[in-house]
């Protein structure tokens, strides 16, 4: 039976510049169940970090939640000042991020690193602390933990590294897991190793990924569940059976057309979308996708589209599914509004 | 990191030869020798004074008399100063510049550090401007003119403090602060960047993440990192309040070193010139030597790279 | 569903949508004065270091007297005069080191008044008229009690004699500092304040016009940290290209060089270089010092960014089109890396007004007659505490030079490198 464990509704992060205000992201809802891997996908300053940053509230200045919220485990997360939430991120919401050279502190042993962590949200003494961390490196694939774990960061690779960050992630039992581009700076061989080890963890820790990336490839492998950003808002959302077989949203399927295919065995052309990303600062009226989209219509100029249901996980925010739209082969007319 | 530290001490003491040669054939360049003054010396003093000072003697030999002198300590007698040794003028002066010096050190490390810190957490805010508007003055405003300006007005106007000499406790205050002025404001800047620069980085993101206290993020994780930039700064200084002390111990008329220094500069008393100035060079090449290890033992990646060779 | 327009749900054509607005591109150089321009306070640095450039150049034309001109008897004279009218139509001021000088009504200097020495036979009525004990100056100096003492001074003014009854300046209980008594009449209020027109700024210690001396020891010190960064640039930029082009053990070698030579502090080595080479020309002796000793850190600057170009790829190009190696260093590394050599530049300069002063004040600088801003400060030390605007002209001047170019620099940092802003 499917628990809900995150709730996230109509949440708008901006950055207040003094060039003027940035709208990374404007107007987010979705919501997610306990076991689910979600998958955030979308091209860069989509909104898709922001997003994700934004459920456990690490916009920092001149960055800030505008509107919305984050319900999790019955609280709302933006409502909470950062030292209540400096209490539940480690613990019960952990977040792993794309760069691993960078994101260790360089001056201090992993060991240092992680037993803080497991000492601030646990009881355990130094020794347990120690040996949980060890325990959780070994877990995570790292080879001779007992002596690696006295290692600085410099001198691990950078996949090494991204395993040291699952693991400290990891180590207090969060319910929740978020990714952001967790593979892409790592070489492809890798990534495969990172993404199996987050699969692997799931089963027996049963604990919920969000899966933040650009890579199509990344998201058929792991997720169970999509969303698909552009612009700072959300086009599409639905399993991953919904999304890469019955797309229904003019960006997702050009997202699919711009991916080489190497099964079709003739030499395709890649189609890649014409145009480049809406600037942020000054947002289309309508739906950002517009521009670029070869099914435009005048409401697309004019007003954003909202989210048109068409199953009960699919739903899609584009004006022709609206019912008075004209018929375009593959999307679905007269799905209702989701409300 | 034994061999880098040994690398490093036989690096310093060839360098500090090196300078002692350097300055004593630049001495005996002069055309005329040292002893040609405004005034002209008598003959017969003037060969008593080339006995003395083995200027009779083909130029390697006092070479190496002069090299042999300074590994034992002996710098020859002060030409100016007759009857006094220089390294008695040395000895006389240094307890008092190093007790301003290391005073100044500790005013910079207690005050610049923890303002740079503030300044750069509180970003933009009036403090912010304030200690910044400060730090830039006192990096642009010559340490001279700080002295002055501390002497016409507590001293002068207000009285608080004496004008000149050490007698008076108070008599610290002064040197001290026009002393540091100029580093004191050097290092709240760079902290303060340095700072800045740490709290951008990745790994302080991953700690929040981790759901490290704030304070803790601060206090552990930046500042560890933010120092080391700073720590490197420290040979810099040391150079700074040496050469700041020449003008200081001058205005204050302070019985140190650097005034000696200064009055040997005036009258052309060559073998002091000489040997004081060997004296800081070796002072300073020691100091940054002592920062070069420090600053391997704070930054792990340093350590790594050259100790496992 | 709220009713839409049936109208707007027809396809819309490319033209119909809009497109971007391009801006147009700026050439590096456009784009960095387009931000220093922004930045207010390397604005106004930069402002200031025109003014101070014109104050050195026109200036003197704007003076009455020129930087070496004595006038023995203005010695010492502040830059605000205190007038006291003692008589009808005879004003006097008083100097520092009390001198009494005659002006007129608006403040202009006439002439000084001898002093005269006063000893007890000379006191009449006309003298203050409560006198009771009278001491001449050099009695005064014999006993320790200064506080009940009456200190009085005599000036001639034609046949008569002017008192200063000066008491309150020691004996802080007195309700007057100055009191002046010319043929029966007591005067010890100001008359006027005003600013002194022949000595805008003050006259030093031989009666020179500080204002002048500090128009023309902006021209020295000036002078001296232009050129001495001019030679540092050349000597830095072409050892640095140098070192960092042909990398491998000429760049070892070159840079253990530089090594050496920064392991000692560089103001030492400046005073060896000024103590022992001995020049004619203080001017030029100056202006090598500090110029063949601050080039190894251009060198090492310029060094950095050479190893960091070489690499890329229109070096590869250059070389394969068969550009000499003199070439590829001139016009095309070099000019890449001016940017950072730039700021080097700016920032070099107040180095040099400082190094210059700094020399000058511990009797290094440049020889008289010339004078440079240290050297004013120099002789300014001794008279700090009475004629404290001596020092304080040619202090403010270093300072608000240094300040100027420091301006400047931090603002030339942020527009030609954003990587390397302040935060």
């Amino acid at each position: 039976m499917a628990k809900k464990i995150l709730e996230v509704n109509n949440l708008k992060t901006s950055f207040f510049t003094h060039l003027g205000e940035v709208q990374a992201v404007r107007g987010s809802t979705f919501s997610m169940n306990e076991g689910d891997i979600l998958g955030i996908v979308g091209e860069s300053g989509s909104g898709k970090s922001v997003t994700a940053m934004s459920i456990i509230n690490l916009i920092e200045d001149p960055g800030r939640i505008k509107e919305g919220s984050v319900i999790f485990d019955g609280r709302d997360l933006t409502k909470l000042t950062q030292s209540e939430l400096s209490e539940i991120r480690g613990s019960e919401i952990a977040m792993i991020f794309q760069d691993p050279m960078t994101s260790l502190n360089p001056v201090f042993t992993i060991k240092n690193l992680m037993i803080e962590v497991i000492q601030r949200h646990t009881d355990m003494t130094k020794k347990e602390a120690l040996a949980h961390a060890i325990y959780m490196l070994d877990l995570v694939g790292i080879p001779e933990p007992e002596t690696r774990i006295n290692s600085y960061p410099h001198q691990f690779s950078g996949g090494m590294r991204q395993r040291v960050m699952i693991a400290t992630a990891l180590s207090c039992d969060p319910k929740l897991l978020i990714a952001d581009e967790p593979t892409t700076a790592l070489d492809v061989t890798i990534q495969a190793q990172i993404l199996e080890l987050l699969l692997k963890l799931k089963d027996e820790t049963n604990t919920s990924i969000i899966i933040i990336t650009h890579d199509l490839g990344v998201i058929a492998e792991v997720c169970t569940d999509i969303i698909v950003m552009y612009g700072g808002m959300m086009m599409e959302k639905g399993t991953v059976d919904e999304i890469f077989y019955k797309p229904n949203h003019p960006y997702t399927n050009g997202l699919h057309n711009s991916v080489p295919h190497i099964v079709s065995g003739k030499r395709d052309r890649l189609i890649p979308i014409k145009g480049s990303p809406p600037d942020l600062m000054k947002p289309p009226a309508g739906c950002p996708f517009s521009p670029r989209c070869p099914h435009a219509m005048q409401i697309c100029l004019e007003e954003a589209a909202p989210m048109f249901r068409l199953s009960e996980t699919h739903t899609s925010a584009c004006w022709l599914l609206h019912e008075d739209a004209p018929e375009v082969k593959g999307y679905l007319k007269g799905g209702k509004k989701y409300d | 990191m034994g061999k880098y530290f040994l690398r490093r001490s036989a690096a310093a003491v060839l360098t500090i030869l090196l300078i002692a040669t350097i300055t004593f054939f630049m001495m005996h360049s002069i055309p005329g020798g040292p002893f040609t003054r405004e005034r002209p010396v008598p003959d017969s003093i003037m060969e008593r004074l080339n006995e003395k000072y083995h200027l009779d003697d083909p130029i390697f030999i006092q070479y190496l008399d002069y090299m042999k002198g300074l590994v034992t300590g002996d710098l020859g007698p002060s030409f100016s100063i007759i009857g006094k040794d220089v390294i008695e003028l040395i000895g006389g002066g240094f307890p008092t510049s190093a007790k301003i010096g290391l005073m100044a050190t500790i005013l910079i490390i207690i005050v610049g550090i923890p303002f740079g810190i503030i300044s750069a957490l509180k970003q933009n805010k009036p403090i912010d401007y304030i200690v910044m508007f400060m730090a830039t003055l006192g990096v642009t405003v010559p340490s001279f003119v700080i002295a002055t300006l501390i002497i016409y007005v507590f001293a002068g106007l207000l009285g608080w403090i004496p004008t000149f000499g050490l007698e008076n406790p108070l008599g610290y205050i002064g040197p001290v602060i026009a002393l540091s002025g100029y580093s004191l404001s050097f290092v709240t800047r760079l902290t303060r960047s340095s700072m800045l620069e740490v709290l951008r980085q990745d790994y302080i993101r991953t700690a929040r993440a981790n759901g490290i206290k704030e304070v803790v993020v601060m206090a552990k994780h930046a500042v560890r990192n933010a120092l080391i930039p700073v720590v490197t700064y420290v040979g810099p200084m040391v150079a700074a309040i040496l050469t700041g002390s020449f003008v200081i111990e001058r205005i204050f008329a302070l019985p140190g070193m650097g005034g000696y220094f200064v009055e040997s500069i005036t009258n052309r008393d060559y073998t002091t010139i000489m040997g004081i100035t060997v004296f800081y060079a070796a002072f300073y090449i020691i100091m940054i030597l002592l920062v070069d290890v420090a600053y391997a033992f704070i930054d792990p990646r340093i350590r790594f790279e050259k100790g496992a060779k | 569903m709220s009713d839409i327009d049936k109208n707007k749900f027809k396809f819309v054509t490319e033209k119909e949508k809009e497109f971007e607005e391009f801006r147009p591109s700026l050439t590096y150089w456009q784009d960095a004065w387009r931000r220093l321009k922004k930045n207010k306070m390397s604005m106004v640095g930069l402002v200031g270091i025109v003014l101070i450039i014109l104050f050195a150049i026109l200036g003197p034309y704007f003076t009455s007297m020129s930087y070496s001109d004595q006038i023995n008897d203005f010695k010492n004279l502040s830059p605000i005069l205190q007038i006291y009218e003692v008589g009808p139509d005879t004003y006097v001021t008083l100097t520092a080191d009390y001198s009494l000088i005659r002006v007129d009504k608006k403040g202009r200097l006439i002439e000084r008044l001898k002093e005269f020495e006063l000893n007890e036979s000379v006191i009449t009525d006309e003298s203050r008229t409560d006198f009771t004990k009278v001491l001449s100056p050099t009695e005064q100096k014999k006993k320790n009690d200064e506080a009940k003492k009456t200190l009085v001074k005599a000036y001639t003014y034609g046949e008569d004699l002017i008192y200063l009854d000066y008491s309150g300046v020691v004996n802080k209980d007195l309700d007057y500092k100055y009191v002046f008594t010319y043929k029966g009449v007591v005067t010890n209020e100001k008359y006027k304040t005003v600013w002194n027109k022949k000595y805008p700024f003050g006259s030093d210690n031989l009666g020179r016009d500080v204002l002048t001396r500090v128009m023309y020891g902006a021209r020295i010190s000036l002078i001296v940290a232009f050129a001495a960064s001019l030679v540092n640039f050349v000597i830095g930029v072409t050892y640095g290209a140098i070192s960092g082009y042909e990398g491998g053990r000429v760049d070892n070698i070159m840079m253990r060089i530089v090594d050496i030579i920064n392991s000692v502090p560089l103001v030492l080595i400046i005073i060896l270089m000024m103590v022992l080479i001995r020049t004619q020309n203080g001017l030029w002796r100056i202006i090598m010092a500090i110029g063949l000793v601050y080039w190894v850190g251009m060198a090492r600057l310029v060094r950095g960014q050479i190893l960091a170009l070489k690499e890329q790829e229109f070096v590869l190009a250059a070389t394969a089109l068969g550009v000499s190696r003199k070439n590829i260093i001139a016009r095309h590394l070099v000019p890449n890396a001016m940017g950072p050599i730039i700021i080097s530049m700016t920032m070099m300069i107040p180095s040099a007004v400082f190094t210059e002063a700094f020399m000058s004040f511990i009797g290094l600088g440049v020889s008289a007659p010339m004078a440079s801003w240290g050297t004013l400060a120099n002789n300014a030390l001794s008279g700090i505490l009475s004629s404290p605007y001596q020092l304080f002209f040619p202090a403010a001047a270093i300072a608000i030079t240094m300040l100027a170019f420091n301006f400047l620099g931090d603002g030339l940092r942020d527009a030609l490198d954003p990587r390397l802003r302040k935060g």
